[in-house]
């Protein structure tokens, strides 16, 4: 006899609507799970649908005179098992056969594409929160790039400045050189010892000058021995260093520093000149 | 709609979505720290420049004379060369230079009096101080008694001291 909680719906259940295709087959045996093992072989001919689309659910309806055992087979589409709402693993669908209401309780269908889509799922979740990360760690980047830029930028800055004080000081420090190559201080004090080691004494200075590394001493009176001068790197000259001349200086004896100056004999010279080269 | 209820397509899209979104910020990170590593070598580069810059620009000319602002740098060498003994009668600044670094070459022209030994100090004293001042002109004529009349044009490393301003005149 069939299972009266199998055949009829609940009392307080919707009223019975056929959700399922429903196939009677007749099998010898009693065991639901080998009737279910039957139809699973079965599926082929006994859905109007392809086997892969379609789940299948057995109910015992009774036994026949033939001896065998009548099962309500109910078939249902993956597709409204999958949209039916959530009841637990099973999902229950009301079918008829022979005008009457069998209640069909299907598995919740485990495919393989819902198992993806659980991966898919897992994976959109994670792949939204690494996404907020790296978004996080962008914006950090971002702010340290800023960061560094700004004070490249500066240092560039510093840089540039820098530069140009370095090309000045370069330029000075070139002049500044070459001019303490030639003018030495240094031969001020040689002149003046040369003078008083040439007389053998002290010696009347009338004036001094140096300029551009050259040094003309001349002398209040003419010296006692010009050739230890000359020794001593003080050349006579005939043209008056300093602003006053030398009085009564007659001309054609020694060569002149300047076209058109008197010339002045080595004898009477009173300005000696000297180089920090020629200076001993 | 719970996930579980939402259609395939969707889902598919959703996570294609965020899949796109994690390769495409990745992908700038990996640019970024890229750019930042660039920027952080250039400005490590940049801080070596500017530190041998620093350095040769400190070496400078050379060392100062003396360190005074602008409006007393003619007063202070005035009494240099005073204790030198040379009487001075008048220091004028002729041309002043920056030489780096708060260093100022300044061309000075002093008049004065002075007997042959302090002319001799004076010659003596700039030998000492050559990289700081070089004797450019020195003319002394000699008077009757004994000292000269002197200039001298003497041109020197002064150190301006920091925020130093010449006093309103």
């Amino acid at each position: 006899m069939p299972n009266p909680a199998e055949t009829e719906p609940p009392s307080n259940a919707p009223p019975p609507q056929d959700e399922v295709f429903v196939r009677a087959v007749d099998l010898p045996t009693l065991s639901l799970r080998q009737a279910r093992a039957a139809v699973a072989q079965q599926l082929d001919i006994l859905s109007p649908l392809p086997p892969a689309e379609v789940a299948a659910a057995v109910v015992l309806i009774g036994p026949t005179e033939a001896g065998l055992h009548r099962y309500a087979v109910g078939l249902a589409p993956l597709r409204l098992l999958a949209e039916a709402p959530a009841e637990g693993r099973s999902v229950t669908l009301i079918g008829r056969l022979d005008g009457e209401i069998v209640a069909f309780r299907f598995d919740r269908p485990r495919t393989g594409i819902g198992g993806a889509g659980d991966w898919i799922e897992i994976a959109t979740i994670a792949g939204a929160c690494l996404a907020i990360l790296l978004a996080g760690a962008n914006l950090r980047v971002d702010r340290e790039i800023d960061a560094v830029q700004a004070r490249l930028d500066a240092t560039d800055a510093l840089v540039q400045q820098r530069s140009h004080e370095v090309a000045q000081v370069a330029r000075v420090a070139g002049a500044w050189r070459a001019a303490a190559a030639t003018r030495k201080a240094g031969l001020v004090d040689c002149a003046l010892t040369s003078l008083v080691k040439a007389n053998a004494g002290p010696v009347r200075v009338a004036g001094l000058a140096m300029a551009g590394g050259q040094l003309t001493a001349r002398l209040a009176d003419p010296p006692v021995d010009p050739a230890a001068l000359k020794a001593l790197g003080l050349a006579p000259v005939a043209t008056p260093a300093v602003q006053t001349s030398v009085a009564g200086a007659p001309a054609g004896a020694e060569p002149a520093s300047a076209p058109g100056e008197a010339a002045v004999p080595l004898a009477l010279a009173h300005d000696f000149q000297t180089s920090a080269a020629a200076c001993r | 709609m719970p996930m579980t209820q939402r259609p395939t397509a969707l889902r598919v899209s959703l996570a294609v979505l965020a899949l796109a979104a994690t390769l495409a910020l990745g992908v700038r990170l990996g640019l970024q720290l890229g750019a930042l590593n660039a920027a952080n070598g250039d400005l490590a580069d940049a801080q070596r420049n500017a530190a041998d810059l620093q350095r040769t620009a400190r070496q400078g000319v050379g060392p100062p004379l003396f360190e005074a602002s602008s409006a007393d740098a003619a007063d202070v060498l005035g009494q240099r060369l005073q204790a030198l003994g040379l009487a001075v009668r008048k220091t004028d600044v002729a041309a002043a230079t920056p030489a780096g670094r708060d260093l100022v070459l300044t061309r000075f022209v002093v008049e004065g009096r002075g007997d042959p030994a302090a002319v001799d100090r004076l010659a003596l004293w700039a030998e000492a101080n050559a990289r700081s001042a070089i004797l450019e002109q020195l003319t002394a004529n000699a008077g009757d008694d004994g000292k000269s009349d002197l200039k001298i044009e003497l041109d020197a490393l002064v150190r301006s001291p920091p925020f130093a301003k010449a006093p309103a005149s």
